[in-house]
């Protein structure tokens, strides 16, 4: 199905490939699984995939490249189009037309397939994707989850033989996403389509791809099937395994679980017989002054949609909390409330001291981090330098001192190879990297983000979190409005679930995560029944390491995950 | 900012694209190509049980502004240079550009019935656009100007997504303290500055990626067909034969016989108007009201 | 093996795709291209059309005598010469969603400036576009950003009016397009100059045009007073348009060149090896649904698809 040999790419006017010397023959098929890095060359081998790269990009290529069956050196992009399906990250940015029908008929009328096809594959991928219902429905309006449906739909309609997907979820919820994926695998089932796809939610399809490739600046330095590669990966200190994987690596455990079930009978076998821990303590008030509160928030659309209704919170400094909630459950529009974007139909919200408004917001001048969902209108200047400096400038921090911070921020979130580059040219990993360096580099007493995981690896989560605790140590009071629980459960102390408007459950993120069966991290969920106070990884690889010694199960291994990369 | 198209669920809103279509370029060149005052006055009586029918009152109200105004600017004008008439209703003084400044009975009528005119007008093209789904209209264009109509459905589709992201651009520079709402207009023109050239940017890099998934689903060659599903219900030739074809043919046999003139003096009303054209052309609007009402009430399932 | 492609509309979509070193024979090429012969009798048509309903109207025939509705039919014939010349030009991929989303844009900053009396972005945009991307493309952005903006400020007699005013701007905005495509700094210069001038000009053209159609449409007599009359009663109306149009020209004109050309940028295609013809690999593969429509590869050395783009011979 796929032959690359020697394959080596340069974007144009680039001096380093994207792509080096790559080697890869995958078979008709097979489910490949793509991991590594943000801005590890793994698009960039996508595209090549059908001829994007280079005939669309331009560029610089050596090497031999033959995809079902056709020479990527001579075929263009329009041939290889109704051999091999593309799905790209953001949703937004696929959809050509206006209607859900006629989006799934674009690729098949850009192919010049006759009309009458094009009606009967139209129906057959409405009917077999679960779309009917929104046959007519106006693109704008369908969710992230179902514009990504769609699309997968208009791929799949030519019926490509090779379907690539590059990280297709990173913009969805959890829900949507988990759809999407099941989608992708059932028609894998299926039809027997090919599949390569590279993912950052790693529990949901690592188990299932037939072969994992890891790749590392553009070369291919791992090629086998999941259980090897999660060998190979937790001897070098890779962390892209899904995270029951990965707690048993790091705990230094030989046998290495995949899936929850997997993991929960390893730990059933290793916990037989010994009794189970209690929860440790409540995390204490941290008393400190109190930065932001809402008071019976209330919002309602212009339209007469209800938002939010009666909404408490409080967070003092040095506190973190996270809110939890499905798509729509108006997570955005309590964040836009409480930075006094919006003002609330009724209640009072006070921000830093006094009631939340935009001329506040205009006199704080910084004192707030804000970082949006899509991070992209973030970044005026030409350079992620410039734009950390801009946003100092705006704190009223110039000069030795502006540049000294900027540097020290950089570093400490690994991104001093950003520095220079133009915001627009980042991978979106980097991109909501170099985001929230923006936010936070000029030190803000309260810092609030929208969503800030979004297509992050582990590796970046992992620097993220770090930086986030420790400016919560320096007194930082921390909202995250987000739905990825990992994340959740690492960045904060406290977490509320935000359902149809309301917080539905409050208090210490531990006891708000344990009672939920798909709120909960995939840790907590392994451990479930055995110490349900886990929630986080750090605890559970304590835990298997306490188990091991005790059990004296295997010897646990040195760990040097995070140290690893660039 | 909303689109003005909104289904209203009314049987006008219910009609194929075509049917209105049709009927609205009739409506349109009866109102250019006819004189006669009592055709016009139909035709714009006409227009406005239909806002009615359509439940259109209320969203009319800034195409009746706008239709006013203009009428006014068109009633003013006239008579200002028309001299042609016979009746001199007030003798003006001797201007320098003007000329000599008389107001005729002839030319304030010339005035008012242009006035209605494009009143009229701007109601008639307002309601096509209040009852014409875009994207209905599209879908009957893309068989001819594909491209054209592809590019615009494309930027039809792009618009709410720029204007969420602009506002999302603002509120998250506003939250950095940049000063966008503070000091005087000037200061604020200057700060948004940097954020539309970013937002410029922005929408560019879109383009791109739009244009790779176009690219990857095989859009850009020399051949390419056409899908158009036909969304024609047999009730659809019912309804061009009964709205549209009549007051196309009563406006073709009303433009022929017309022969209405304001000047010298005007013309009786009597000239020029046949009563079967002007029957022909009220008709379809008295249709259109009656059946509108029995939709609302019963109609429905019989009318579809 | 190497093509450089220019992003961007080009007349003839026969010349698709030339490797370079190709010969050509001696007959010119545009006598053998059916493209340019389809293209000199659309021009011819369209001329025809517009003389024809000029003749009909002064000699006085019904229903071309009355010039609201012969200047309705010039406007609509105007407007679907350029959709179709737009129909011809081989836009790929690239250039169709640039295109659109230019005048989403547009679009958006009309709307969003609906209220202050005068500024329409969408004359800027228009001219701007034409600068850089060509005559063509400057139509259709001011014209489709004309539609769009009234999908959502309201249609009437006045749109296909306006479609045709920033449509005719952004067909000037083509007339420097070549010195766009030279030095960068020298384009961004010159471009900035021009827009402002063009601004300038455009403010009170484009109120012309909409005060045209409306003398000649509903005022009579047909003479140069009425006419100054309308003409000048939106005065200050075009002169609030004009100044606003140098103003955005003159600050965002230098940082939306850059972009623009940026995106424009050469997509140059460099393939090192000869492909698998010199090293075959068994590789199973069935026939494409889809049939070619170009000879795949030339004697050894691969030909770089460059889809419509145009392909410079270097």
């Amino acid at each position: 199905m796929i032959e690359l040999k020697g394959f080596t790419y340069w974007y144009p006017g680039r001096e380093k490939p994207a792509l080096r010397q790559v080697d890869l023959r995958v078979e008709e098929g097979e489910f490949v699984l793509l991991v590594g890095s943000t801005g590890c060359g793994k698009t960039t081998l996508m595209r090549a995939l059908n001829g994007l790269v280079p005939h669309f990009h331009g560029g610089r290529v050596s090497g031999l490249a033959k995809v079902a069956g056709k020479d990527l050196a001579v075929s263009s992009t329009r041939e290889m189009a109704s051999l091999v399906g593309m799905v790209f990250q953001e949703p937004e940015d696929q959809a050509v037309t206006t209607t859900v029908e006629r989006e799934i008929a674009f690729g098949l009328e850009s192919m010049a397939l006759p009309p009458g096809l094009i009606s009967r594959r139209v129906e057959e991928m409405l009917s077999g994707m679960g779309l009917s219902r929104l046959r007519e429905a106006f693109i704008p309006n369908l969710s992230g989850g179902e514009l990504q449906k769609v699309i997968l739909a208009s791929v799949m309609a030519a019926h490509p033989r090779l379907l690539v997907l590059d990280e297709p979820t990173s913009q969805l919820d959890p829900v949507s996403a988990e759809e999407l994926l099941n989608l992708v695998r059932r028609l894998h089932e299926e039809t027997g389509t090919t599949v390569v796809m590279s993912e950052h939610r790693l529990e949901r399809c690592y188990h299932y791809a037939s072969r994992v490739i890891y790749l590392e600046e553009g070369e291919i330095l791992f090629d086998g099937d999941p259980v090897r590669a999660a060998l190979w990966m937790s001897e070098r200190g890779k962390p892209y395994l899904p995270p029951v994987a990965r707690v048993f690596v790091r705990a230094g455990w030989e046998e290495i679980p995949l899936t929850v079930v997997q993991g929960r009978r390893l730990i059933g076998k290793a916990v037989d017989g010994m009794g189970r821990e209690g929860c440790p303590p409540h995390p204490e008030d941290c008393g400190g002054e109190e930065v932001l509160s809402a008071r019976g928030l209330s919002y309602m659309y212009p339209e007469g949609k209800e938002a939010l209704r009666g909404i408490d919170l409080s967070l003092k400094a040095g506190e973190s909390m996270a809110v939890l909630g499905e798509n729509g459950a108006g997570k955005s529009t309590l964040v836009r409330c409480l930075l006094g974007l919006l003002s609330p139909t009724r209640g009072k919200v006070r921000l830093l001291g006094e009631e939340a408004s935009p001329d506040r917001l205009a006199r704080l001048r910084g004192e707030v981090g804000y970082c949006p969902q899509s991070v992209r209108g973030l970044f005026l200047r030409e350079s992620v330098w410039d734009e950390l400096l801009l946003s100092l400038s705006l704190r009223g921090i110039e000069g030795r001192e502006a540049v000294d911070m900027a540097s020290q921020h950089l570093e400490r979130l690994g991104l001093e190879h950003l520095a220079a580059r133009h915001p627009w040219e980042l991978s979106s990993g980097e991109r909501e990297m170099a985001a929230l360096a923006v936010t936070t580099v000029s030190r803000p007493r309260l810092v609030l983000l929208d969503e800030p995981t979004r297509g992050l690896d582990y590796l970046a989560k992992f620097r993220a979190l770090a930086l986030l605790e420790e400016m919560e140590r320096e007194g930082t009071a921390l909202l995250a409005v987000t739905h990825d629980v990992e994340f959740a459960a690492a960045v904060s102390k406290r977490a509320s679930i935000l359902g149809s408007g309301r917080l539905v459950a409050e208090g210490p993120t531990r006891d708000v995560l344990r009672g939920s069966l798909f709120f909960s991290p995939q840790v907590s969920r392994l451990f479930r029944g055995y110490d349900d106070g886990i929630s986080t990884e750090e605890e559970a690889v304590r835990f298997l390491r306490d188990l091991a010694h005790k059990r004296l199960v295997r010897f646990p291994r040195p760990f040097d995950g995070e140290v690893e990369g660039r | 900012m909303l689109p003005i198209y909104r289904n209203k669920g009314t049987l006008l809103h219910s009609l194929h694209a075509s049917v209105v279509l049709l009927f609205m370029a009739a409506v349109v060149g009866g109102l250019l190509l006819l004189d006669h005052p009592l055709y016009l006055l139909f035709l714009g009586v006409g227009l406005l049980t239909m806002m009615h029918s359509a439940d259109l009152v209320g969203e009319s109200r800034p195409y009746v502004r706008i239709g006013a105004t203009l009428a006014v600017l068109v009633f003013l004008l006239n008579p200002l240079f028309n001299r042609n008439g016979s009746h001199v209703l007030l003798f003006g003084p001797r201007l320098p550009v003007l000329g000599k400044l008389d107001i005729t009975l002839e030319a304030v009528l010339y005035g008012a019935l242009s006035g209605g005119r494009v009143f009229s007008l701007v109601l008639a093209f307002g309601l096509a656009g209040m009852l014409l789904d875009p994207d209905e209209v599209l879908r009957l264009l893309s068989p001819s100007i594909w491209r054209t109509s592809l590019a615009l459905g494309l930027s039809v589709r792009m618009y709410p997504t720029l204007v969420t992201e602009a506002q999302r651009m603002k509120e998250a520079q506003m939250a950095r303290g940049l000063p966008l709402e503070t000091g005087g207009k000037w200061e604020r023109f200057k700060a948004y500055l940097p954020l539309w050239t970013s937002l410029f940017r922005n929408s560019l890099e879109r383009a791109s990626t739009v244009a790779e998934s176009m690219a990857a689903r095989g859009f850009g060659g020399k051949k390419r067909t056409v899908w158009k599903k036909s969304n024609y219900r047999r009730i659809d030739v019912l309804w061009v034969t009964l709205l549209a074809i009549p007051l196309m043919t009563a406006v073709v046999v009303a433009a022929c016989s017309d022969g209405y003139s304001l000047f010298p003096s005007p013309d009786p009303l009597g000239k020029g108007f046949s009563p079967w054209a002007g029957a022909g052309i009220s008709l379809p609007f008295l249709l259109v009201s009656g059946l509108s009402a029995w939709w609302r009430g019963r109609g429905r399932k019989y009318l579809l | 093996m190497k093509a450089i492609t220019r992003v961007g509309l080009n007349r003839s979509p026969s010349s698709v795709v030339r490797a370079s070193g190709k010969q050509y024979d001696a007959i010119p090429r545009f006598l053998k291209d059916r493209w340019i012969l389809r293209g000199i009798s659309t021009n011819l048509i369209f001329l025809a059309t517009l003389a024809g309903l000029a003749y009909l109207g002064l000699k006085g025939v019904p229903p071309f005598q009355r010039w609201s509705v012969n200047s309705l039919l010039m406007a609509v014939a105007i407007l679907l010469y350029q959709f179709f010349r737009f129909e011809r030009a081989a836009a790929g991929p690239r250039e169709l969603a640039l295109l659109a989303t230019l005048a989403a844009v547009a679009a958006a900053g009309r709307v969003f400036f609906a209220a202050v009396p005068g500024v329409q972005p969408v004359t800027f945009m228009a001219l701007l576009t034409g600068y850089v991307f060509g005559s063509e493309s400057g139509f259709v952005v001011g014209a489709l950003a004309a539609l769009l903006s009234n999908f959502f400020l309201g249609h009437g007699p006045w749109t296909p009016w306006q479609m045709l005013g920033w449509g005719m701007a952004g067909l000037t905005g083509g007339l420097l397009c070549p010195i766009s495509r030279g030095d960068r700094r020298r384009a961004t210069l010159w471009g900035t100059r021009f827009l402002v001038l063009a601004g300038l000009l455009w403010g009170f053209l484009f109120g012309w045009m909409m005060d045209f159609w409306y003398w000649i449409s509903f005022i009579r007599p047909l003479d140069w007073r009425s006419l100054v009359a309308a003409v000048g009663s939106s005065f200050w109306f075009d002169l609030f348009h004009s100044l606003g149009n140098a103003v955005f020209a003159f600050l965002l004109g230098p940082a939306m060149f850059s972009s623009l050309l940026r995106f424009r940028g050469r997509l140059e295609v460099v393939w090192e090896k000869p492909s698998w013809e010199n090293n075959p690999v068994d590789v199973e593969g069935g026939p494409s649904p889809v049939e070619d429509e170009r000879p795949s590869s030339t004697s050894g050395r691969c030909l770089v698809d460059v889809a419509e783009m145009e392909v410079n011979e270097a």
